[in-house]
Parts: C-alpha cells; structure tokens; sequence
C-alpha cells in the first residue's frame, strides 16, 4: 500500500464549509459562497448603475425621485416604465439562463447543453414571430406566444427521444434538430413579412432587452420562480447523478423522478426569460462554466452558474448603454463579446478542466 | 432472489434466476461476456425492474422498499464509474454518504467515522486531497471502493471491480473486499472474469451463460474441467493452486502444448 495508515487529521475528510445550527448542518464551501455573492453584487451594482445612463444620464438625486415618483413626468415614465424593468430583467433572465443552462449541462452530463442549443429559443422565436406578423403586437401577447413555442419544441424534443429511449447525447442531437426546424421556419417567415413587421421582428429576435416592459417582466419573473422551486428542492439529488444514473440510483436518489421534474423546471425557466427578454445567445452555455471555473469546486454549482449569468448579462447590457446609449444593441453581442474572452482566460490558466 | 427474469422489450436477458447469498460470504459471479452477468447485478441493485421474480433483500422485497432503504443497505461498484473532474478523494468517498443525509443534515460524526473507516480500509489514508485524476489506476480503484464502502451497506455488488487492474493492484482490490467481509461480515456479489481469482477469494460461485445461471456452489465443485466447458466452450486443465490448494485453471491452447509435456499430463488432456 502506497499510503500511511491509523487515523487521519478529520479536517482532510470534512466538507469544506461546515455551518451547524442547533440540529442542523449544512455544507457550504467557502469559495462557492464567496464567488457567488461576489458574483451577484457584481448584478446589483451593474443593474443599479444602469439606471442611471442611457439616452438621458441622470443624477442620482434624480433617480431616487423619479423612483419614488416625483420630479418631472419623463423621468418618472423613464425610471419606472423603462430603466428599472430592464434592469431586473437584465438580471434575472441572466441568473435564470445561467441555472437553466447548469441544469441542462448537469442532466446531460454534456459541457455543450443548454436551452438554446435544444431549440427551447428557437422555439420562442418561431411563437413571437408568429405573432408580430400577424399584426397584433401588443408586448404581453408577444411573450405568452414566446413562451408556448419554448414549451413546444421542448415537448417534441423530450417526445421524439422518449418514443426511441434516446437520452443524454441522442437527446441533444434530436434538440439540434428540432432548433434548425424553427430557425428555418423563422427565416421562411422573415423573407414574407413586410417592412414594418419585419423590423419589430427582428428587434425581437435580437434580444436587445429593448422589448422589455413592466408587465411582462412581472409575468416571467412569476413563472421563473415557479420553476425554479423544483430545481432548488431537489439541487442535491441532482447533485448525486453526477457519478452516473446506477450509482445515483444505488446512492438512493429517484433518477427517473428528480430527472424530469428538474428539466421540465429548467425548460420552463427558459422559455419564460426569453419570452421577457428575447433569444439572449451564450449566456446559459457560459455561464456554467465561467462559474465552474471561477468557484473552482468539483461538479455544477447550480447558485454559482445563476449568479454568473446574472452579472454576465447585467454588465452586458450596462456596458451597451454605456457605448451605445442611442442604438438599439443587441445585449446578445456583448455577453458573447466579454463572455467568451474570459472563458478563454479561465480555460487557459487552469490544466484540469472538464 | 426467486424466479428472477429480466427482460429489455422481448428480448428476455435473464432467465428465471435462483439464487441465495449468505451473510458474510463472496460470491463470485463468471461466464463468457454477455451472458447477462451485469444484468442480473443491476436487476439486484434494483436499477433494473424484473419481469418476473423478485429480490428478497433480508426478508424483503426490493421492490417494496423505498430507494434511500436500499441505498442504506446494498452498494454497488458499476464497472466504469465516472466522476465529475476536479473531485478530490475525499470528495468522492463523502458522496457514499449521501443516503445517510439530509438536506440540513449534510454531515455528522457517523459520517466522519464512515469515511475515515473506508479510507483506512482501503489504504487511501493521506491522499485524501488528492484529485482522483491524479491518481494511479489501482489507488483510483480503491477510491470507488471507499466511496462505497462509506456507503456502509451490508450488501456489497460489484461489476469487475478488478478488470482493467495490474496484477497486484487487482489483489490489492480482492484483499480489501477479503478483509471486508471477514471484518464487517459484509456479503459481497462481485463479477469476476478471472476465474483463478474466484476460486481463491470466493465462497460461492455461480456459473452464467446466455443469461441462466448454468451451475452454482463452492468453487471447488464449480471450477472443474466440465463446468468451465460447458459455460466457456473452451478446454482446461483444473489442478489445485500450489500455494494454497484453491483451483487453478489453466487453458489448453489451440494445437496443443508448444514445448513438450510428460506423457502422463498428455493422457489426461
């Protein structure tokens, strides 16, 4: 044996991040801990500075009247019409796509997964196209019919792999396929539509969190919490399918049961940003790995991803307003602008990725 | 285990299986490949749902029992486990403990206790911190090893936990579960393609081909000449091991012996 026996130091065998309360004790690492509310004061603070810039930059006397509905009527209408649902939306549709895509990569066992890879995006795209062609373009429409068509090219993903028992990779290529049918039917659509339509669909489609309004943010952000919960629950069992679908099972979690109640959560929390927010691309592929790689812990922190794609999104969008206060950016760029720079920086410091 | 059949759509791969594991003892499971040796561990596991028959784990049937009641009993190593990268060793023997907690009960002195143990057993002492991708193929073995014996089960199964294995890393391996079984009393089903190790490890073998079970019993009564026939298809010669008399298999060759035998081995071919 290579190894020294008799009893060992217990601190090389605990859990890192020990907190006992009474009966109850909870393992929390301390650099997931940190890097996460690092992460998400990072969404605050970048979410909070957007209020003030953009077209119009005011004064924070300014903003803190307006918010609190005084001062002149535009700032009032500006603040609390547009800058601040934009900004929570900036926020939650990051922290959402960010949990959505851990999720897929967990429940795939694939670095490659996420919600836009399996056509849910494109299928919120072919439903708000749908709609915004037809003429009757009011906001909440737009995003209810956003929202169906997720859902359904997730359903007929999940069908056609069910109907083979095709799961994890076959899963994915089905999910490529389906998305590749709604682009195409999107593009189809786009070449018919006159000028008018046209041009709101393709701000739609761009992402831009421009399209965001009071509303619909309330709508998706009560749909996102919804989802979420089941995800939240059972985040330790899924945890355990980590070391594979047998020993999870042997290890005492419902595979079949935790499996389909999580993706089902994070295909809705999916379809419900982009029906706020528009097809966002990178952020949920991203940002599990930026926060794998940030947090440097074993597996899929899934509050790290969400926290990541919050600030990834939310400084994304402030760095637009920042730039381009005039012209209407699509956030999607810069995400995938300082996004994908960074994941190449973390990748190329640390030898043992996966 | 009564009458146990399993089958994927109608291609029944297990047929109507009877078997009895008794405390404390190794069974050692052999046959060709595909026979349905894996199959029938994960059927006992109660990853597979039987067609027919049941798994009576001490008195019970499996299917009755909730998954957490059958992870606190029965453990499996699958046979080509794989682990997120970036997990240490103790990172991996502490997810054993995962049917002994709770969602605010996520460590406790037994689970301490638990992982010390498997890690003393299994010789890992002082490479806890180690990644498990660092490790040697042999030491990496024995980290799933501990990682399932934290689990503390009664009921150890283990899908060719030695395949792949250098020759002493494999009774590094065998030796643990040796010392296991006569220290906890833990009951132990492993599939073992090497037949000379089921007949020095274990106390029963059991004999599979194209997913029944062909014969069962001590190895001395199992490892003979006709048996390995019959389930192989493949002639041996069975002479007691030198060292400690356990049956030895060796395989005649195809065109007989390369250099020349005596005439009374010859007889007996």
């Amino acid at each position: 044996m290579t190894a020294s026996n008799g009893p060992r130091p217990v601190s090389a065998i605990r859990p890192r991040g020990l907190v006992r309360l009474g009966p109850l004790t909870v393992a929390i690492p301390p650099r997931v801990l940190l890097v996460a509310l690092a992460l998400g004061a990072a969404a605050l603070a970048s979410a909070v500075g957007s209020l003030f810039v953009g077209e119009v930059s005011l004064g924070p006397s300014e903003v803190l009247a307006a918010l609190s509905g005084e001062g002149p009527r535009q700032n009032v209408f500006l603040l609390q019409s547009v800058r601040l649902p934009r900004a929570l939306a900036g926020v939650v549709i990051g922290a959402t796509l960010g949990l959505s895509g851990a999720v897929f990569q967990v429940l795939a066992r694939n670095p490659l997964a996420s919600p836009d890879v399996v056509g849910v995006q494109s299928g919120a795209a072919a439903g708000a196209v749908l709609v915004i062609l037809s003429g009757t373009a009011a906001a909440g429409r737009v995003s209810t019919a956003a929202m169906t068509g997720g859902l359904i090219a997730a359903i007929i993903v999940g069908g056609v792999s069910r109907l083979r028992r095709a799961f994890g990779d076959q899963e994915l290529v089905v999910g490529i396929g389906v998305a590749a049918l709604f682009e195409a039917f999107v593009a189809y659509t786009l070449v018919r539509a006159d000028t008018a339509d046209l041009v709101r669909a393709t701000v739609w489609l761009s992402g831009s969190l421009v399209n965001v309004e009071p509303a619909t943010v309330r709508a998706g952000t009560v749909a996102i919490v919804l989802a979420a919960v089941p995800i939240v629950v059972l985040a330790r069992s899924l945890g355990a399918t980590a070391l594979g679908v047998d020993l999870a099972r042997v290890l005492g979690v419902r595979v079949g049961a935790v499996r389909a109640t999580v993706g089902v959560g994070a295909v809705v929390a999916a379809a419900a940003a982009t029906s706020v927010g528009g097809p966002i691309p990178f952020v949920a592929l991203a940002a599990p790995h930026l926060g794998r790689l940030l947090a440097r812990s074993p597996g899929t922190s899934l509050a790290v991803s969400a926290a990541t794609g919050a600030a990834l999104l939310a400084l994304a969008d402030l760095i637009v307003r920042l730039v381009a206060p005039t012209v209407a950016l699509p956030v999607g760029l810069l995400t995938a602008l300082t996004g994908a720079p960074l994941l190449f920086v973390l990748v190329l410091r640390r030898d043992t990725v996966r | 285990m009564h009458g146990l059949r399993v089958a994927f759509g109608a291609r029944t791969v297990v047929h109507d299986v009877d078997l009895t594991f008794a405390a404390g003892t190794l069974t050692a499971i052999v046959g060709p490949n595909a026979c349905g040796k894996s199959t029938l561990l994960r059927a006992m596991a109660r990853i597979l749902r039987p067609t027919r028959g049941a798994v009576i784990l001490q008195g019970a049937d499996v299917a009755s029992l909730s998954t957490k009641e059958v992870a606190r009993r029965l453990g499996l190593l699958p046979q080509a486990p794989t682990a997120p990268g970036g997990v240490t060793v103790a990172d991996l023997v502490r997810r054993g403990r995962f049917p002994h907690q709770g969602r605010f009960r996520q460590w406790s002195e037994q689970d301490e206790h638990a992982v010390q143990t498997a890690l003393e057993h299994t010789g890992l002492g002082g490479l806890e911190r180690r990644l498990l991708d660092e490790l040697s193929g042999g030491q990496r073995q024995r980290a799933w090893l501990a990682m399932a014996l934290a689990q503390e089960a009664d009921i150890l199964l283990l899908d060719e936990p030695t395949t792949f294995l250098d020759l002493p890393h494999q009774h590094e391996v065998l030796d643990v579960l040796e010392d296991l079984r006569r220290a906890r009393g833990t009951t132990i089903v492993a599939v073992l393609h090497d037949l000379n190790q089921a007949g020095a490890y274990a106390q029963q073998v059991v004999a599979m081909r194209d997913g029944s079970v062909v014969a069962q019993g001590t190895p001395h009564e199992i490892l003979t000449e006709a048996v390995i026939a019959d389930v192989y298809g493949m002639a041996v010669r069975v002479v007691p091991n030198p060292v400690d008399g356990t049956p030895l298999i060796v395989p005649i060759r195809k065109g007989g012996p390369r250099w020349p035998v005596n005439k009374t081995s010859r007889q007996n071919l």
